[in-house]
């Protein structure tokens, strides 16, 4: 049993949004930035709120850098633990990047070379942090707009390897493996196949646009079709326990961002929780 | 030598006492009541103008409406500040909007949209609708909460000329004095003092502060979700700081005041009955007179001061 199993379609909280996440009468789940709580204490008001009402939290980690070559900062793990409890999470979930390098901040999510070496320093830094956590971790993979020249692993054997020696889930992106995959040119389906599927957790689904011919995951655009087509045969393959949209900016009005969420219940076969009539 | 007006000075003294006491008493417990406001009202179930019209007067009402009307595309505003009209009445105006749309499309300025013969009506017909609901104080609430202050003058009148009388036949008055200026006091100021929003408003405003925190502007909230009928109450309720942070352009443009969680008067221009002014918080309290002075039985009325 995955900890979200069943909990079906969720949106990333956020405070600009707050009060449109509060009034979703079927909501079940929602992610919130695990680096936006709190050091100490309760969860702000709005989320204590989600939480009387039964809905699971989910903190998401930006900030770990677990794909660093230094260990991780035991401060961060150390507040995500605390997060994952102030929230009584049923898991957290960080991504397989690299925020910082030698003490200077990126400021984004990096890609790592799929190396043997890399592989083994995430692992080493998942030990880290899941020795700290109550809960289980699930992993997100990012998209990667360039490839480094030295890649001995493919994405698929990368990830596979890293989950299977932490005995982490699966955090999908699928807006994520259909950017790479148009930008490498491949069918975004056949990465599907390579993938652990049995490992996921949840399915993040983000909104991106075409620029100069690449595909930029933004989270501040809607979710374009075919994003939803590759939910859909996933869905086929295998269907994940819950499915979060996440937006992060340029927020559209009420209506648009329901029949979003609305989409995302079609593609997946979960009930809607904007209250719409199921089709 | 014989007792001014026939009462010793420290009878006099205590029958003013009581009587007072009585009368404050009597005061703050009648303006209690009629300041209390109807047993329950929701915010939540008023529009957002009569929200904005309570917390901030018809002025914020009238920032509340155009900043509907701004968020749903039909009002601009050209580089001389001048508002123009850009589309019709949209979904869910009230009154008060079409009125304010009205008068935009006449080429009105923000400052001069409450002259419009049109906006007044309306604002006049929403004030009108908050004091019968109970949510605002009307005048004739004031004026009967006047009666009991006006007493407390009364008296406060008798103590003087007892005072008066007391000096010309050569008796103490000092403890008379002490008495006789607080009650004076207590008169004037909850005479001069009336709340423009009742104990029931005030707290009904209290909880939807609360129930709409997301709407603060420091949640930075996602304007453009929320809507404009959302924004609208957010302006109502956190002041026009709400329009700063959603239409920086447009508020700059036609130079709207920038106030942060407003609740009291919102620029000189818009007097009316109830409009601007002061807007202290309920009326209870008052001070702790108590009315017992030290001037019973013995020894404390000999050669000092007493009460005439």
């Amino acid at each position: 049993m995955t900890p979200l199993a069943g909990r079906g379609v969720g949106i990333g909280w956020r405070p600009e949004i707050s009060g449109f996440v509060a009034e979703l009468p079927g909501l079940r789940f929602v992610e919130v930035i695990a680096e936006s709580l709190p050091h100490s204490g309760e969860p702000p008001e709005a989320l204590a709120r989600l939480l009387a009402a039964g809905v699971a939290v989910v903190p998401h980690g930006v900030k770990l850098s677990l794909g660093g070559a230094e260990p991780v900062d035991p401060h961060r793990v150390e507040h995500l633990a605390q997060a994952a409890r102030a929230v009584g999470a049923p898991l957290v979930s960080e991504h397989i990047a690299y925020v910082r390098a030698g003490g200077v901040e990126a400021g984004h999510l990096l890609p790592l070379p799929r190396s043997r070496e890399a592989v083994d320093a995430v692992v080493a830094n998942v030990a880290r942090t899941t020795a700290e956590l109550d809960v289980p971790l699930a992993l997100e993979p990012i998209a990667a707009l360039f490839e480094w020249p030295d890649d001995e692993l493919t994405e698929a054997e990368f990830l596979t390897e890293i989950l299977e020696r932490t005995d982490a889930l699966l955090l999908l992106d699928i807006a994520n493996v259909y950017a790479n995959a148009l930008n490498r040119g491949e069918d975004p389906a056949d990465l599907l196949t390579r993938l652990p599927l049995e490992r996921m957790a949840y399915v993040h689904v983000a909104g991106g646009r075409l620029h100069e011919g690449r595909y930029h995951d933004t989270h501040t655009d809607p979710v374009p079709g075919e994003v939803l087509e590759l939910l859909g045969e996933l869905c086929a393959r295998q269907r994940p326990p819950a499915i979060l949209l996440e937006r992060d900016g340029h927020y559209p009005p009420a209506a648009a961002l329901r029949a979003e969420l609305d989409a995302l219940s079609a593609a997946t076969g979960y009930p809607a929780i904007t209250g719409a009539a199921h089709t | 030598m014989a007792d001014t007006w026939g009462i010793p000075g420290p009878t006099f003294l205590l029958l003013f006492a009581l009587a007072a006491a009585v009368v404050l008493v009597g005061t703050l417990i009648h303006r209690s009541r009629l300041f209390a406001g109807p047993g329950q009202v929701r915010v939540d179930q008023l529009s957002p103008q009569h929200t904005a019209y309570l917390n901030g007067g018809a002025a914020l009402a009238v920032y509340s409406s155009l900043t509907f009307l701004r968020q749903s595309g039909v009002v601009a505003a050209d580089e001389a500040g001048r508002l123009t009209r850009t589309g019709g009445l949209p979904p869910g105006a009230t009154p008060l909007d079409a009125a304010v749309l009205h008068a935009v499309g006449n080429g009105q300025r923000v400052k001069d949209l409450h002259t419009d013969r049109s906006v007044a009506e309306a604002l006049a017909s929403i004030g009108e609708e908050l004091r019968r609901g109970g949510l605002t104080v009307g005048p004739d609430v004031v004026s009967r909460a006047r009666r009991g202050p006006l007493l407390l003058l009364a008296l406060f009148a008798v103590g003087v000329v007892r005072i008066i009388a007391g000096i010309g036949n050569d008796r103490p008055v000092l403890f008379l004095v002490l008495l006789v200026i607080p009650v004076g006091i207590l008169g004037l100021v909850l005479f001069a003092r009336k709340p423009r929003r009742t104990k029931a408003a005030e707290s009904a405003l209290f909880q939807a502060k609360r129930h709409f925190n997301h709407l603060r502007p420091a949640s930075r909230p996602a304007w453009n979700t929320y809507g404009p009928a959302q924004t609208a109450l957010a302006v109502g309720l956190f002041g026009t700081a709400v329009l700063w942070a959603a239409d920086p352009a447009f508020a700059g443009e036609t130079e709207i005041p920038e106030r942060d969680d407003t609740s009291g008067a919102y620029g000189p221009y818009y007097g009316g009955s109830d409009g601007g002014g002061s807007s202290s918080g309920g009326d209870s309290g008052g001070s702790s007179c108590s009315g017992g002075s030290s001037c019973g039985g013995g020894g404390g009325c000999g050669g000092g001061g007493c009460g005439g």
